[in-house]
């Protein structure tokens, strides 16, 4: 893949705590770190994944980066302009660029609209087309993902889970965004109907030439979707590389383990290798230093009481571990 | 492994009468457990492997749910024939049952220690002082970090891998010949599910109990079962050794199921997809379910319901075009 140098969508530093109330006066007692300092580089046209297992932050990520949240700290820059400082319309006219598909379809549709509606929305919404032309935008963007346009006027209780997804990604790509983010697309879905939407998502991504931000908790999914992958653990990335290159060789402890915990579909392959003992600490309460120390088989006495940075390893590879696994494996 | 066969399930039906019309949620199936053996029930949501699991402990929803024929011999007993308080004491003593969802199965008002002792008590007669201390040792096998308090916590304490082992150590409490697991790894992380499947394993094979274990995830059965019965649309369209369905699964929904999942271990071109979705359990097609979706129907597939054909020692598909190879 060639790189550009100029990237699509910049993360500096991005911080989201949640605040925990209790009490009569709801006083807060505490902060969920949900994100807690998150650097990531997008290129146009490329996938790339955010892997991790459920509350390490990654869903998180993504509500910022649509700014649905609002983030505690941090910076997001796409094509080079500030995200965060913007507001009222102007804010609104740079969402155009940056979609998102959610992962249940079946509670990101409004059961009392009608498709058209629905995904005729975005463009009452910014005021870019309505009654025939509307009508018209509608049934091509329900043509792209594979629906019948003469379906447009039906609820979404008529419509399967895999045609639902279809249509919370025509929604998605209503106002031609230049960026989407697909936050665990396929997850709802059996396997039959999951490969279907990923081949739609990959011919969507080259016939619009859009850029994705992947996030799930399938590594088989991921490494099937990007060429970079971004592995999350407590909320801060610790490994980041090309996808093929995370997968032969983790650097990082953490996703050595979680690759050998995917169960293979090879019978003969019966090694689930490294596996984990324990559970993913609280975010409210992460252990100190490297936070993966609790769980580490290599972890060291330094493991505990220094924070490691994501440093660059060499070949677009990043790691944040004191003691990166090496190449002699 | 014994060769003993200790649950079999004889073209079993079980319809739910609803206002949309009868959903035939099993038509026809059959499987069988040996003793000793962990058999993977495989098939995408809908295909009916809950409700087989609900037949064979007598718990199908009723009404609208009913169990309209067929035979279940568990242990050489035809379980459909025994009456409520019958199944009862089979229950939890000789069949136990690992669900989803570990958080919904407890109670939530309860303490760990309550709900291991009551079920424990139930069936074997025995005071409460000695049933805690079969509590503890049970936390002990499934290498529950400090069982002692963990019997005096509310479930809502412990995390979601932490309850899957309690349910783990309840339905092994009573040395229980069959085991009954839907999708019990499900609701957790990759990490959690080798742990939980490591130790299921394990504590299986010590005691030569059997499992029925339910799942969508090939993976999971590739990884831990001996056998594999895999349903589509109620009904079970092939079954096997899992060495002998994965080197060459012989129906082709069960390639296309294997074909359609990325696999982790290398990158792939485009991914095989199988068209179409899962047909209405109301208005099932007729002959051979799969017919509409398939690569290779013909005339026939669409108005024969195909028989059990073998393909192999122990491994037997319904279609009328099996792949080779």
């Amino acid at each position: 893949m060639t790189r550009m140098p100029e990237p699509l969508l910049e993360v500096r530093g991005l911080k989201k705590y949640f605040e925990i109330r209790k009490g009569f006066l709801m006083r807060t007692v505490g902060w969920v770190k949900a994100v807690d300092g998150v650097d990531l580089a997008g290129y146009p046209l490329e996938t790339l994944g955010l892997v991790g297992e459920s509350g390490c932050g990654k869903t998180t990520v993504g509500l910022c980066i649509a700014r649905l949240y609002e983030m505690t700290s941090g910076k997001i820059y796409f094509q080079g302009a500030d995200l965060t400082s913007l507001a009222g319309k102007r804010l609104r006219a740079m969402r155009r660029n940056i979609q998102i598909v959610f992962q249940d379809p079946q509670s990101s549709l409004d059961p009392r609209m009608t498709i058209k509606r629905s995904v005729g929305a975005p463009l009452a919404i910014h005021g870019l087309a309505k009654g025939r032309a509307l009508e018209e935008r509608v049934a091509d963007l329900l043509r792209m993902v594979g629906l019948d346009p003469q379906h447009m006027n039906r609820y979404p209780h008529e419509f399967s889970g895999g045609q639902r997804q279809r249509i919370g990604i025509a929604r998605a790509l209503a106002l031609s965004p230049k960026l989407l983010i697909l936050d665990e697309p396929t997850s709802a879905l059996d396997v039959s109907v999951q490969s279907q939407i990923l081949n739609l998502l990959r011919d969507l991504q080259q016939r619009l030439r859009l850029s994705y931000l992947f996030i799930s908790h399938d590594l088989g999914v991921v490494r099937y979707m990007s060429s970079r992958i971004a592995v999350m653990y407590l909320g801060k990335i610790v490994e980041l590389a090309p996808s093929e290159d995370l997968f032969c060789m983790p650097l990082h402890p953490y996703t050595q383990a979680l690759l050998s915990s995917i169960p293979s579909t090879n019978p003969a392959h019966r090694a689930m290798g490294v596996t984990l003992e324990g559970d993913i600490p609280s975010p409210a309460n992460p252990p100190s230093g490297c936070r993966f120390h609790t769980r580490c088989t290599y972890a060291r006495a330094e493991c505990a009481k220094f924070e490691p940075a994501l440093q660059d390893a060499g070949a677009g590879r990043y790691v944040a571990c004191h003691f990166p696994l090496s190449d002699s494996r | 492994m014994g060769e003993k066969l200790l649950l079999q399930v004889e073209n079993l039906h079980t319809y739910f009468y609803t206002l949309q019309g009868v959903i035939k949620a099993i038509d026809g199936v059959n499987l069988c457990v040996r003793e000793g053996e962990i058999l993977g029930l495989v098939g995408e949501s809908g295909c009916g492997k809950s409700v087989t699991a609900l037949s064979i402990l007598g718990l199908v929803p009723s009404p609208p749910g009913r169990v309209e024929g067929g035979r279940i011999l568990f242990e050489g007993e035809d379980l459909l024939a025994k009456t409520p308080a019958e199944m009862r004491s089979i229950r939890g003593s000789r069949i136990a049952m690992i669900f989803q969802e570990p958080m919904s199965s407890l109670n939530p008002v309860f303490r760990i220690g309550d709900q291991m002792i009551e079920v424990i008590k139930l069936h074997k007669k025995v005071s409460t002082g000695s049933a805690r201390i079969q509590a503890l040792e049970m936390l002990h096998e499934v290498r529950m970090p400090d069982p002692e308090a963990v019997l005096a916590k509310y479930p809502f304490q412990l995390s979601g891998g932490m309850l899957q082992r309690v349910m783990i150590a309840m339905a092994l409490s009573c040395e229980p010949s069959l085991l009954l697991a839907d999708e019990p790894t499900t609701a957790l992380d990759v990490t959690v599910q080798a742990q939980i499947l490591n130790l299921m394993k394990d504590l299986i094979r010590k005691r030569n109990a059997a499992v029925l274990l339910i799942t969508h995830a090939l993976g999971v059965v590739a990884q831990t079962c001996d056998a594999v019965s895999v349903m589509y649309a109620g009904t079970a369209v092939e079954s096997g050794s899992v060495e002998s369905i994965f080197r060459s699964p012989a129906h082709p929904y069960t390639r296309g199921l294997m074909e359609c999942i990325p696999d982790p271990s290398r990158k792939s071109g485009k991914l095989k997809i199988i068209p179409g979705t899962v047909p209405d359990p109301v208005n099932p097609p007729p002959g051979c379910r799969f017919h509409p979706r398939c690569y290779k129907a013909t005339a026939t597939c669409s108005q024969i319901r195909p028989d059990p054909v073998r393909v192999g020692p122990d491994h037997v598909v319904c279609c009328h075009y099996p792949e080779e190879g």
